[in-house]
C-alpha cells in the first residue's frame, strides 16, 4: 500500500498571460493560475496507482498564500491530504531554494514510497527541481516517465528520451518525473470541487521546517515579450475562387523573401 | 585567467560548448576550456575533442553504462574538484539537463537551464532562457562561483577552431546503480528537423495520417523537410519528434505551419525562423500573430493548389 506525495507548483497559465505592448512586461498581477501541467499528470497517476494497489496520496507544494488554490485543485481530483509551505517571498525563490525547500518538507511529512513531479512546470520550466530534491535526499530518480507500474517494492518506469525508450526498475522509495504524455488527467466533478474547498490544508511556514535564511543562486534581471518583428500579410482564401490568387501572391512574396 | 568546463554525454553538442567556451574566455580575458568525457566506452571520443578543447578528462566506467544521475554527477565532480572551473557549461539535452541540475544542488551553486545566449557584460555573464513556459525571453544571471549553465542544443554552432589539447585519465569510484535497466526501444531517428534550410510543420488540423503525403510533397518540392506539431507525435505517433519547447526547437530560413494552431508551446520553438508562414482555416488562429505571411483557407484546398504553382515554376 504505497504513500506517494505529488509535488504541485500553482503556475501562471502562460496561455492567458497577457503583456504590456510599450514596455514588453509581462502582466502578472491580472494573470491566472493554475495547477502545473505536469503535475496536473503526476497526481492523475498516483491515483490511479491508489485505485490499484491502495495507499495514500498526498499534494505538496510551496508558494505563495495563493498556491493553496492547486491543493484544492489535487483535492478535487481525489487526493487524501494537502501540504503548503506558504511564504509571501516566494516569488523570489530560485530552483536551488524550492528544492531544498521540497525536500525538507518530504522529509518531515515521512513515510513515502514514491514521490511524483512534472518533468517541468508550465511557468518555470526550468526543469531543475526533480534531480535537486533526488540529490538533497539521496534518493534515485527516474526523469521525463511516461509509464509507470509498481511491482511489489519496486516500480518500472520508462523513461522517455531522445534516442529511445528506457525501461528502468527500482526498489521503493524513489522520485520519478513524468512527462505531458502519461496519462489525460481527469476532470474533477462540480461536487468534488465544492468538496474539495472545505478540505483542510496542512500550512507550514519556512521556520516550521527548520529552513533559516536563503542563500541566492540566481537571479532574473528583468522579463519581457521579445520584439520580432513580423510582417504580417494574411491573405484570404477562404472561399475558393480566392485560392488562386491568394497561393499566387504567398508565391510571389516568398521569391520576394528569397527563400524559395 | 578562466576555466570552463563542458560536459555533454554527446560529442557533437560538445563542441556546441566548445564554440561558446571559446566564446567566453576571450571576452573574460583569456583561460583554458577543459572538456569532460563521462561514460562507459568513449574513450574513442578523446582524440576528437582534444582537438576542440585545451584539456580533456576522460573517465570512463562500467557503472556509467545506465544512466544514473548521481553516478554521472559524481564523476562530473571528480573533474570539477580536479580543474575549479569558473563556468560550467553542460549541453541542455533530457539527460544532460538533469545532470546540471543535480550537480548543481550538489555543488552547493547556482544553475540556469534552457538557455539560448550567453553575454558578457563587464565582465559578469548574463544568460537569456525562456521565460513563462516558452512565451518570453528573461535575462538571467547565476550569482556563484562555479556558475552552471545549461545551453539548449543548437543554439551555438559546432566549434571549428581547432586546438591540440592533453588528455588525461581519472579513475573514480563508483558504486553499482540501485536502478536496473530492464528493456530500451531505440527511436527512429527522423529527419534532423533542426538543420534544415526549411520546415514544413503538419498539425492537428490534418486530419488522416494519409493526408501527410501531400504536405511530405510540399516540402521536398521546396527542398525542405515535413515535421509537426505536439500532437501528432506524442498522441497520434505519426513521427518520432514534434516542433516546440518540449522537442525541437528549429530556426530555418523558412517556417511553414498548416492547421497548427500556434499554442505558445509550439511557437516558442520556432520564434527564431527567419520566415514564419502558416495555412490555418481560422482566421482567429493565434499562429496569425506570430507569421509573415497567412494563407486563411482549408488546407485541403490551398496545399494542391499551392504544390501546383510550385511544380509549374520548377518546370519553367
Ligand atoms: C508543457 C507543454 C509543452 C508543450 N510543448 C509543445 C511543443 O513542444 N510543441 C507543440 O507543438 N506543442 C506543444 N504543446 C502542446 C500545445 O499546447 C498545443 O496543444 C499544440 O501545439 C497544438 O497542436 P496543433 O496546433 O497541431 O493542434 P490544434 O491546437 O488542435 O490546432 C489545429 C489547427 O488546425 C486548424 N485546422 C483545422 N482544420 C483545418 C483545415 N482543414 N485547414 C486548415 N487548418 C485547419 C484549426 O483551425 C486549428 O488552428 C505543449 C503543451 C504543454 C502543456
Ligand atoms: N513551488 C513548487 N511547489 C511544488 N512543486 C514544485 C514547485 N516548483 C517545481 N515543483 C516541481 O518540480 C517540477 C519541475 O519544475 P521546474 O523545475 O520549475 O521545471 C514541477 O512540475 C513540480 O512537480
Amino acid at each position: 500500500m504505497p504513500n506517494i506525495i505529488v509535488c504541485v507548483k500553482h503556475s501562471y497559465d502562460v496561455q492567458q498571460l497577457r503583456y504590456d505592448k510599450t514596455s514588453r512586461k509581462f502582466l502578472l498581477a491580472e494573470a491566472p493560475k493554475k495547477m502545473s501541467d505536469m503535475d496536473r499528470r503526476a497526481v492523475e497517476e498516483a491515483l490511479r496507482i491508489k485505485e490499484k494497489h491502495g495507499g495514500k496520496v498526498i499534494a505538496l507544494t510551496v508558494g505563495n498564500q495563493d498556491s493553496i488554490d492547486t491543493i484544492r485543485q489535487a483535492y478535487a481530483m481525489g487526493v487524501d491530504e494537502g501540504y503548503a509551505v506558504i511564504d509571501k517571498d516566494f516569488e523570489s525563490y530560485d530552483t536551488n531554494n524550492v528544492a531544498l525547500i521540497l525536500a525538507q518538507a518530504i522529509r518531515k511529512i515521512g513515510n513515502f514510497d514514491l514521490v511524483l513531479f512534472g518533468s517541468a512546470s508550465t511557468d518555470g520550466y526550468s526543469r531543475q527541481v526533480p534531480p535537486k530534491v533526488a540529490m538533497y535526499l539521496g534518493l534515485p530518480f527516474i526523469n521525463f516517465v511516461r509509464e509507470i507500474r509498481l511491482e511489489g517494492n519496486y516500480v518500472l518506469a520508462t523513461s522517455d528520451y531522445e534516442d529511445g525508450l528506457y525501461t528502468y526498475r527500482v526498489k521503493l522509495p524513489a522520485l520519478i518525473a513524468v512527462t505531458l504524455d502519461i496519462n489525460e488527467p481527469r476532470t474533477p466533478t462540480p461536487a468534488a470541487i465544492l468538496r474539495a474547498s472545505r478540505k483542510p490544508v496542512t500550512q507550514w511556514t519556512l521556520k516550521d521546517l527548520g529552513v533559516g535564511a536563503l542563500k541566492k543562486y540566481f537571479e532574473v534581471l528583468d522579463s519581457y515579450m521579445p520584439e520580432t518583428p513580423r510582417k504580417h500579410v494574411i491573405f484570404d482564401a477562404s472561399s475558393d475562387d480566392k485560392i488562386p490568387d491568394a497561393v499566387q501572391k504567398l508565391i510571389d512574396a516568398l521569391r520576394r523573401e528569397g527563400v524559395i | 585567467m578562466v576555466t570552463i568546463l563542458s560536459y555533454s554525454e554527446r560529442a557533437d553538442l560538445q563542441l556546441e560548448l566548445a564554440s561558446l567556451a571559446n566564446e567566453l574566455i576571450s571576452k573574460l580575458g583569456g583561460g583554458v576550456s577543459v572538456s569532460a568525457l563521462i561514460g562507459y566506452n568513449v574513450k574513442g571520443n578523446a582524440d576528437m575533442l582534444s582537438k576542440y578543447f585545451d584539456r580533456v578528462f576522460i573517465i570512463d566506467s562500467e557503472n556509467l553504462k545506465l544512466f544514473d544521475l548521481s553516478n554521472y554527477v559524481s564523476a562530473l565532480m571528480e573533474v570539477v574538484n580536479k580543474v575549479k572551473p569558473d563556468i560550467i557549461l553542460v549541453s541542455g539535452n533530457r539527460r544532460g539537463g538533469a545532470v546540471a541540475s543535480a550537480l548543481s544542488a550538489v555543488l552547493d551553486v547556482g544553475c540556469v537551464t534552457e538557455v539560448v545566449k550567453v553575454e558578457v557584460i563587464n565582465n559578469d555573464v548574463i544568460t537569456y532562457r525562456s521565460a513563462y513556459g516558452g512565451l518570453g525571453q528573461a535575462r538571467t544571471r547565476v550569482l556563484t562561483t562555479p556558475k552552471i549553465i545549461a545551453v539548449k542544443p543548437g543554439a551555438y554552432q559546432r566549434s571549428t577552431v581547432t586546438k591540440n589539447g592533453t588528455v588525461e585519465e581519472l579513475k573514480v569510484d563508483l558504486k553499482k546503480s540501485e536502478i536496473e535497466l530492464v528493456d530500451m526501444k531505440p527511436k527512429e531517428a527522423g529527419v534532423k528537423l533542426n538543420e534544415a534550410d526549411i520546415v514544413v510543420v503538419a498539425g492537428r488540423g490534418v486530419k488522416k495520417r494519409e493526408d501527410l503525403q501531400m504536405l511530405d510533397e510540399l516540402a521536398k518540392i521546396l527542398g525542405g523537410v515535413l515535421g509537426c506539431s505536439r500532437p501528432l507525435s506524442a498522441d497520434l505517433g505519426w513521427f518520432p519528434n514534434w516542433v516546440g519547447m518540449s522537442g525541437v526547437t528549429i530556426k530555418p530560413r523558412l517556417y511553414i505551419g498548416i492547421g497548427v494552431s500556434g499554442q505558445i508551446q509550439h511557437v516558442a520553438g520556432i520564434r527564431d525562423s527567419k520566415i514564419i508562414v502558416a495555412i490555418n482555416i481560422d482566421p482567429n488562429a493565434p499562429i496569425f500573430e506570430y507569421v509573415d505571411y497567412g494563407i486563411v483557407g482549408d488546407l485541403y484546398k490551398v496545399v494542391p493548389k499551392l504544390i501546383d504553382e510550385l511544380k509549374k515554376i520548377r518546370q519553367r
